[in-house]
């Protein structure tokens, strides 16, 4: 009976807890996946990184490394957010995922469902 | 006695929630204002990296007004949660007849043999659901320089784990998981399987991105052991029928986590989330074909939304009519179909419908695989 009450207790309360602080304290989780407003004219954003290697661009693809895009795409765009481009870039080269001499990052950005209109912006290079 | 505890336990309720709001209403808005300009104490900037590490991202995306009125969001919800429990306390503890309510709410009447097929399932579907934990491990490890630990790691100072230590995390989930099918002490390997489930998660989730998938099942992973104790006792006294209180709690908190993500939705966006402008956008930004189409025809963008906040909303209310089952789950179902097809998030496979089989009673099922092999009876 003492164990029920409490476990009863300290689930609820877990389970509660990142909904009221309105964050994620894993591995008791917040559900607000799509719960943010969203404005008409916010753009849709990509983000993608370049690499030289034998003489030649080439684009980073993070599936080749059986990495998510969509994992990719939230780290890139959080080092973004933070202004850390050249951090993101420093790491990568750091990792063993691809061997390049120069790295170079960039933001897509274009209007939803519009993207023949994309607007291309270099964020940093190392 | 009981109501000079009552009045203590007011009191100090009282106390918790009226202390933290007048320091808000005083110094709230310019500890934020200071944070959002970067020149917040070193004090508070520690605060904020372990209860909201996206602060740092966000604020150089987002205007001050979103994050005072999230602060504003998380006041009235510590109020709302505190004053709920205070009625709840106050009504269990002076009326005979919520206790009475309350005490057959919290338990569900189940056998051993539905336990028996539940914990078939439930181990198979985690079997199943895991195949790619070692792989998933191994791929992380070429991002390890982007490694920034959950907090559950920080405190253990777990490093990120090498060939051998992702490898132990799968055999152990593995073999756990086939010994609790086979029912081989499975409350020991249930306990063993859930501690290296919510590892394996741990590291996913260590490189910034928490995904939501797992979290449901993940919470009946961990009540798991509790109801395959519960059925162990029950085997013990020869009764074939027992009240769980664990499988009961399975149900509230699935139910629960579908509420919450409603309601998440009220509280932050208001009535504007059911605007055909905001799902229209999300379709448009996730930029599949089923979704664009969606975009363009109006009836839907007005309806799709509305069903999505009813369905999430109702999900408690099969918790006290046992039939809506067959109308909310079906429901369930083919909302998260749904965001697949126009999202293009998740799969098919996803583990928030693995928790839907505890919604139904495999008694009968149980009962009649006496005829097989010892390891596979009930």
């Amino acid at each position: 009976m003492k164990i029920k009450r409490l476990v009863y207790i300290c689930m609820l309360l877990l389970v509660i807890l990142p909904f009221v602080l309105i964050t994620d304290m894993f591995p008791f989780l917040r559900f607000g996946m799509f719960a943010e407003p969203v404005k008409k004219d916010q753009p849709a954003e990509l983000f993608y990184v370049l690499y030289y290697a034998d003489r030649q661009w080439k684009k980073f693809d993070p599936e080749q490394y059986e990495l998510q895009d969509e994992t990719f795409q939230y780290l890139a765009r959080n080092y973004y957010y933070r202004q850390e481009g050249q951090v993101l870039l420093s790491r990568l080269h750091r990792s063993d995922v691809a061997r390049g001499e120069h790295w170079r990052f960039y933001r897509v950005s274009f209007p939803p469902g519009f993207p023949e209109f994309r607007d291309t912006l270099l964020i940093s290079s190392l | 006695m009981i109501n000079r505890r009552l009045s203590f336990f007011i009191g100090f309720s009282a106390f918790l929630l009226i202390a933290p709001v007048i320091c808000y209403v005083i110094w709230g808005e310019q500890l934020i204002l200071k944070a959002y300009l970067g020149e917040e104490p070193d004090w508070l900037h520690k605060i904020i990296e372990i209860l909201y590490p996206r602060f740092f991202a966000e604020k150089n995306r987002l205007e001050l007004s979103f994050f005072l009125a999230k602060v504003n969001q998380l006041v009235l919800r510590y109020a709302i949660v505190l004053i709920a429990v205070c009625v709840c306390v106050s009504l269990y503890e002076t009326s005979h007849n919520f206790r009475k309510r309350l005490s057959g709410f919290t338990e569900i009447k189940t056998s051993i043999h539905n336990v028996y097929i539940l914990r078939i399932l439930f181990f198979f579907i985690l079997l199943v659901a895991t195949r790619d934990v070692y792989q998933d491990l191994k791929a992380l490890r070429h991002l390890s320089t982007f490694y920034s630990p959950v907090g559950i790691l920080q405190l253990v100072h777990l490093p990120f784990p090498g060939q051998y230590a992702s490898f132990l995390i799968y055999g152990i989930l593995f073999l756990s998981s086939v010994l609790v099918i086979f029912g081989v002490r499975p409350v020991l390997f249930s306990v063993l399987a859930m501690g290296a489930f919510v590892i394996y998660q741990a590291y996913l989730y260590s490189f910034e991105k928490i995904d939501h998938g797992y979290a449901p099942f993940t919470y009946a992973c961990m009540l798991f052991p509790f109801l395959l104790r519960e059925r162990e006792h029950a085997k013990k006294n020869d009764c074939i029928y027992f009240n769980s209180w664990s499988l009961q709690l399975i149900l509230i908190i699935t139910c629960l986590v579908y509420f919450l993500s409603g309601l998440e939705k009220i509280l932050i966006s208001g009535v504007g989330w059911l605007s055909p402008v905001t799902f229209k956008t999300y379709l448009l930004l996730h930029d599949t074909v089923i979704g664009k189409k969606v975009a363009s025809v109006e009836f839907l963008v007005v309806l799709f939304p509305a069903l999505a906040l009813l369905l999430q909303l109702s999900f408690p209310l099969m918790l006290f009519f046992r039939g809506l089952k067959y109308l909310i789950l079906p429901a369930g179902l083919l909302f998260h179909i749904g965001t697949v097809v126009l999202f293009g998030i998740s799969s098919f496979e996803n583990p928030w419908l693995f928790n839907y089989i505890f919604f139904f009673d495999w008694s009968g099922i149980g009962a009649r695989l006496s005829f097989l092999p010892p390891y596979f009876r009930t």
